[in-house]
């Protein structure tokens, strides 16, 4: 009942409470004058550092391998060599995020900016983080070759979840770690609603729904130019004219 | 003058080649490193199919339409049951009659075929369903799969892993740490699995596979190993999982490193959970307390 809740239906809620969310906060930016500055001061909380952004995109990019092409990385990995150098370069991928997320927390320390219940929200965002990445770093060392046992058993369940069909067999059996680390970023991601990050969520909203508004905005005005110039009523009714 | 010009000139040309000439070799060295890496990803060895031709040859459909129609009348050099045992049947009669017989019966009784009016007759003129939705090589299938042995074969992974030659060992320990793919690309047991003195190539995500033969033995081995590890396998179903003659090979590897002298704790361990009444030193080859035995 435990192992359902967490891997069936745990995932749904935080990818819900991060949607429903964000589009709160996109909703109320809507009233608020400077969304802008609200995202340039997330970006520089949770965005800046070298050390920070390296790790957490190369984190990124090889869990999104995984999922996406989990035959070819088991391929690469049919070589010794080949899989020592991924997981090398994963791993020196995830002490540089635990490094970055060091200078994080101590920016996030000496900031002393918005309200305490965004602080708050903050904190237990980069708290969960660093569940995360710590169980990501002890299950390299105690659980070797993640990059070839992830994909045949955690990249089913990811799917599973995307067909919305969860399939928990595999992940309910993981060892503790890595249940903690897919249960800690499911739990990160539900949290980015309150933290400040949430700012930089908005803005890529917003800059998304302008692009799409181009077209119609375009169009919107095609429109007015050929009614004014072709104006249907006269042609329907000229005798009102 | 002129010479120091042309002298400096040359030695720059000089220079500037060497310097092209290395950036080229660097280049090369680069392309041929990169090569070096992808050359077995892009051409994975394959393992032998266990279809070679030491392995028995036979339709699964064949042996399982026989085991379906023919075993309720029939047994395979068991007697006759309601109709006639079907071992030899093959040398017995011509092809081309048991075609015909197993289509469609009661017209070759009903033709006067006198073979086929004297097995009416000897079998309490029990007439044969007519199989007419066979097709001619369906029935040849079948008939190939009676020649060859029928029920009595036995698959190949389930020969004892005591009768495995060095080679299949050998085979086996290549299929395992993954020097050598499965044929229907199920991953190499070391991505999750040791064994003793494996080394750091191997996973450590699932237990040490050291004393699994020992624990399980042979029979249960041959039918673990012939489901995936994981429901998710890569270009594997249920039914193409391991060929027989890599699942043997594995058993025989697994066999082989259960009898590893630096594994002769876990597998005192297994036998002293089997047998709790053997002392921990009869197990070690030392003499008890007290020098008797």
């Amino acid at each position: 009942m435990k192992g359902s809740f967490l891997f069936a239906i745990w995932p749904y809620l935080a990818v819900g409470c991060l949607v429903l969310g964000t589009g709160a906060r996109y909703l109320l930016s809507l009233r608020s004058a400077a969304p802008a500055n609200e995202a340039s001061e997330a970006w520089a909380a949770f965005g800046r550092g070298r050390l920070w952004q390296a790790g957490l995109l190369l984190l990124l990019a090889e869990h999104f391998a995984g999922l996406i092409f989990p035959s070819s990385i088991l391929r690469w990995n049919a070589s010794a060599t080949r899989l020592y150098l991924l997981e090398s370069i994963a791993f020196a991928a995830g002490l540089l995020a635990i490094a970055g997320w060091c200078m994080l927390a101590w920016r996030q320390l000496k900031d002393e900016s918005g309200s305490w219940l965004t602080q708050l929200a903050d904190s237990a965002f980069l708290a969960l983080l660093l569940v995360g990445l710590l169980s990501g770093a002890l299950l390299a060392v105690f659980y070797r070759w993640g990059s070839s046992w992830g994909v045949m058993t955690l990249t089913p369940y990811v799917r599973s979840l995307f067909n919305g069909q969860p399939t928990v067999t595999s992940a309910v059996q993981m060892p503790f770690l890595i249940r903690l680390h897919v249960v800690s970023a499911f739990a990160a991601l539900a949290v980015i609603p309150a933290t400040r990050l949430s700012a930089i969520l908005v803005a890529g909203l917003n800059y998304c729904f302008n692009v799409m508004g181009r077209p119609l905005s375009f169009a919107k005005r095609g429109a007015e130019a050929w009614l004014s110039k072709h104006n249907p009523a006269a042609w329907l009714w000229p005798e009102e004219d | 003058m002129k010479q120091v010009i042309l002298a400096t000139a040359s030695a720059d040309c000089a220079n500037v080649a060497r310097a092209g000439v290395e950036k080229r070799s660097l280049t090369r060295l680069g392309i041929v490193t990169v090569l070096l890496i992808l050359l077995p990803f892009a051409q994975p060895s394959r393992a032998d199919d266990g279809d070679g031709d030491a392995a028995v040859k036979f339709s699964p459909e064949a042996a399982a339409t026989f085991n379906k129609r023919c075993t309720a009348c029939h047994t395979y050099g068991k007697g006759i049951k309601v109709g006639p045992d079907l071992k030899g049947v093959n040398e017995r009669r011509r092809q081309e009659w048991l075609l015909k017989f197993i289509h469609a019966s009661s017209k070759v009784i009903g033709s006067g075929d006198p073979t086929a009016t004297a097995l009416f007759a000897q079998f309490k003129q029990q007439r044969m369903p007519d199989w007419i939705d066979l097709s001619d090589q369906q029935i040849k299938d079948i008939l190939e799969y009676i020649k060859i042995g029928g029920p009595d074969i036995r698959p190949a992974d389930e020969r004892n892993a005591q009768l495995a030659t060095a080679e299949e060992i050998d085979s086996g320990r290549k299929l395992f740490y993954g020097e050598v793919p499965f044929k229907y690309g199920a991953q190499a047991c070391a991505t999750c699995h040791s064994t003793q003195g494996s080394g750091i190539r191997s996973g450590s995500l699932g237990p040490d596979l050291t004393g699994v033969y020992l624990r399980y033995q042979d029979m249960a081995l041959t039918a673990f190993l012939r489901h995936p590890c994981f429901s998710w396998q890569t270009n594997a179903s249920g039914d193409h999982y391991l060929t027989a003659k890599e699942a043997f090979a594995v058993k025989a590897f697994l066999r082989k490193a259960s009898q590893h002298p630096e594994s002769a704790g876990a597998r005192n361990t297994i036998i002293q959970e089997r047998n709790p009444e053997i002392k921990k030193t009869e197990l070690s080859g030392q003499a008890p307390a007290g020098g008797q035995r």
